[in-house]
């Protein structure tokens, strides 16, 4: 299997090779949370009576929660990766609610096989699991469990347990290491499956001739009459007869004139032009747009409309600019007054931002009422039929 | 390149199926976690002679763990819930047997392998099937569970563990089946933008042939007129039909139609015409003659260079030759296109411009040395001037 020999299966996260899957994802987080609250809170309940503490074991599931609410603000669609940084500190959270949780049980009669917090843990390990890449699960999740494990050992043990003590101590670690190992496979089941996947279709190449070439070639036949209408005729009528008068260059003046204006606006229109439509205003003075890749043409493109379709939009304030950079790169903004509530902004257009940024480098969304998205576009960019 | 998006059903797959391998890996730490506590155990209880055999049947687990991890078929999960049943069975037969036999006080470690049956599935495209397919692991488990608690004379206590990985393992599969399904209603087809896309393009390369096509001929034609004597000659009364019937047929209006223009060569013929109309409008009669209608490959530089030159030759007449009238001749030529502007005005010594002066040296003859080319010019005070102006090309001219 050659794709275990792949470094990026380690190095990258099921979110970052499938971003779309994921921008409601923060729902794994979300579920998470819930599961840590139901059974945390229910079984500090039943232990309420027997624990000396039992405010501080709802302290623990709640700080155990509130990792999984974290991940769950920091996942959310518009941000940057969680990264390495955010994995910790969600831990570290969950990691202070487990041992509050031990500390709260010191001299109690418990069963560690049910006791909630290593299950606590676990489960904002998990939360993890599409936002980080394997690598990253796999250290944090170990960084963990050696942390966790002895703390909730010398709390615990005091209390005198039927288990013996290396049993005590792989039964407290048992749901943070299966988490571990659970989350990790799930990151390179992901990224190993659709990278393939996504990789392979970038070999695809659609045929030029294939979409819809029948309707272009018929729309196409149509301009070249409607441009031709007044000048062919005329040239037949000249050619046919063999003599030019006077009135005859005078008026083949006025249609080459004609003419070369119709070719000129033709030829200055960019495929933007052609979403545009009177609906947003593209200033593109180096004619950049034609540097753009299919791909980053479609996500642009997909924006665009997404934008121009949003109910409320104020698509005269929509503007695109392109600006070539004495480096050969270019940088493209977009910018409107958009005044859409952000969660209904975010759910709108996260598919479309994350599928921009898939293709462009740079890639940045302001987060204020004016929506503005710029991103870079390399020196040296194909052309849409190199692509 | 294309849009890097996973259609939603295959992305749906992928990720429902990634549950199935989390179920393995905690199946696989399940069991050999047990190890060490069954060691202790056992040994606390003086039962280590049960041990070999208590390892051998999570060994035999273990063994159909991985084999369902690296054959993830139907009927393979099948033999192991087969096979894996009857090795819990004895696992918990044995330890839940004997004088020291572990009673319900230890479920726990009773059960380990057992948690084992409900994590291990197939690879389910969808989340109800995959939910079945624990669901059946679970009953495995617990019909393991009771017929070894009967063969021991013990009271059943399934305990909580293997309950609870079929719980997780179906809120697993409902959760991304939710997201699945939210998805699903938010993101758009990107597959369909991106065919889009690639109409557009197509669109746009059909345009840009026309625009090309209609330079070459129709403009071309008409510049003809505007120029041509009272009489046209049967050279280009043939051309201006020819192109005429190029326009009916449109048969280069085609995906696979080559038009077979080189861009530059378009390009400098659109671009000479343009000029020629350009100073008509201010007021300069241009007449243009030669091969005009040939075609040469020449390079973009060599285009800008050149038209550069003819530029400041005709700049040179409307500004100094006193005469509202030239002849622009186009001379083709092995290797070469030689472009001639003549007018009859007043005229200059050229070896009385001082040489520092800009105007026709740099405009002209540095422009045209800098693309390989060169430029002649020939003038006298009251005899007009000619400048020739020459450029490379790569290969003979066809008309």
């Amino acid at each position: 299997m050659p794709g275990f020999v792949d470094r990026r299966l380690l190095r990258l996260s099921a979110q970052e090779v499938d971003p779309l899957s994921w921008f409601t994802g923060s729902l794994v987080p979300l579920v998470f949370g819930a599961l840590n609250l139901l059974y945390g809170g229910t079984f500090a309940a039943v232990t309420w009576a027997t624990s000396r503490e039992p405010v501080v074991q709802l302290v623990g599931v709640g700080l155990c929660t509130a990792a999984c609410l974290l991940v769950h603000v920091l996942t959310r669609p518009l941000r940057r990766p969680l990264g390495w940084t955010g994995g910790a500190v969600a831990l570290l959270v969950a990691i202070t609610g487990f041992s509050l949780s031990a500390v709260g049980y010191v001299g109690v009669p418990l069963s560690i096989e049910l006791w909630w917090a290593p299950f606590g843990l676990a489960l904002a390990l998990g939360s993890l699991g599409p936002y980080l890449p394997a690598r990253a699960i796999i250290v944090l999740g170990t960084a963990t469990t050696l942390v966790a494990t002895p703390i909730a050992f010398l709390a615990i043990d005091a209390g005198g347990l039927a288990w013996g003590p290396v049993s005590t101590i792989v039964i407290i670690a048992y749901p943070i290491v299966a988490a571990t190992v659970a989350t990790a496979a799930f990151s390179l089941a992901v990224v190993a499956r659709a990278l393939p996947l996504i990789e392979k279709r970038t070999q695809t190449m659609l045929s030029l001739d294939a979409p819809r070439g029948a309707e272009n070639e018929h729309a196409e036949r149509a301009r070249l009459a409607r441009l031709t209408s007044r000048a062919a005729p005329f040239i037949e009528q000249v050619a046919e007869s063999g003599d030019v008068t006077s009135a005859d260059r005078s008026l083949a003046g006025q249609l080459a004139r004609q003419l070369r204006d119709d070719l000129v606006t033709q030829s200055n229109l960019s495929w933007l032009d052609s979403v545009a439509r009177d609906r947003l205003v593209v200033v593109d003075p180096d004619h950049q747009a034609g540097r753009m890749r299919a791909s980053q043409r479609t996500a642009l493109r997909a924006l665009l409309r997404a934008i121009l379709d949003t109910p409320g939009t104020d698509s005269g304030s929509l503007l695109v600019e392109l600006r070539a950079h004495p480096d050969g790169s270019t940088a493209v903004g977009v910018s409107l007054d958009f005044e859409l509530p952000e969660g209904r902004r975010v759910m709108f257009l996260a598919p479309y931002y994350l599928a921009l940024r898939g293709s462009v480098d740079d890639l940045q969304w302001s987060d204020d009422r004016f929506l503005r998205v710029t991103f870079n576009l390399p020196a040296g960019s194909p052309p849409v039929s190199e692509s | 390149m294309r849009v890097r998006v996973l259609p939603r059903e295959t992305a749906a797959a992928v990720i429902t199926s990634a549950v199935a391998a989390m179920g393995w890996a905690v199946a696989v730490a399940t069991v050999l976690l047990t190890v060490p506590v069954l060691v202790e155990t056992l040994a606390g209880a003086g039962r280590l002679a049960d041990l070999p055999l208590v390892l051998g049947l999570l060994g035999v687990v273990l063994g159909g763990v991985v084999a369902v991890a690296l054959h993830p078929r139907r009927w393979v999960v099948l033999v192991f819930l087969a096979g894996g049943g009857v090795a819990t069975f004895l696992y918990q037969l044995v330890l839940l047997s004997g004088a020291n036999g572990f009673g319900p006080d230890s479920p726990y470690l009773v059960n380990r392998p057992a948690l084992a049956l409900v994590l291990v599935g197939i690879p389910a495209t969808r989340a109800l099937i995959g939910i079945a397919w624990s669901g059946l692991g679970l009953v495995v488990a617990t019909v393991v569970g009771v017929l070894a608690a009967v063969a021991a004379d013990v009271p059943f206590d399934p305990g909580i563990g293997a309950a609870m990985m079929f719980a997780l393992t179906a809120i697993g599969y409902l959760t991304l089946a939710a997201i699945q399904a939210r998805l699903r209603r938010h993101v758009p087809n990107f597959d369909e933008l991106e065919y889009e896309t690639w109409a557009l393009a197509h669109g746009e390369d059909l345009s840009r042939r026309t625009t090309a096509v209609l330079h070459d001929t129709l403009l071309n034609d008409l510049a003809i007129v505007m120029n041509a004597p009272d009489r046209l000659s049967e050279r280009a009364r043939e051309r201006l039909l020819g192109d005429l019937e190029t326009l009916r047929g449109a048969e280069w209006i085609t995906a696979s139609a080559n038009v077979g223009l080189p861009q530059e060569d378009a390009g400098l013929r659109n671009a000479l015409s343009r000029l020629v109309s350009e100073y008509q409008w201010r007021g300069i009669s241009i007449h243009v003659t030669g091969s005009a209608l040939a075609r040469h490959e020449i390079t973009a530089e060599a285009v800008a260079a050149l038209l550069g030159a003819i530029r400041a030759a005709l700049e040179n007449v409307a500004q100094h030759s006193g005469v509202t009238t030239a002849e622009l001749e186009v001379i083709s030529e092995p290797g070469a296109v030689t472009v001639m502007i003549a007018d009859q005005g007043r005229g200059f010594d050229p070896g009385a411009v001082a040489a520092d002066r800009l105007g026709l040296r740099a405009s002209v003859v540095e422009r045209m040395a800098a693309v390989g080319g060169q430029v002649r010019i020939w003038s006298a005070p009251g005899a007009g001037t000619s400048v020739v102006i020459s450029a490379p090309t790569r290969k003979q001219p066809t008309s």
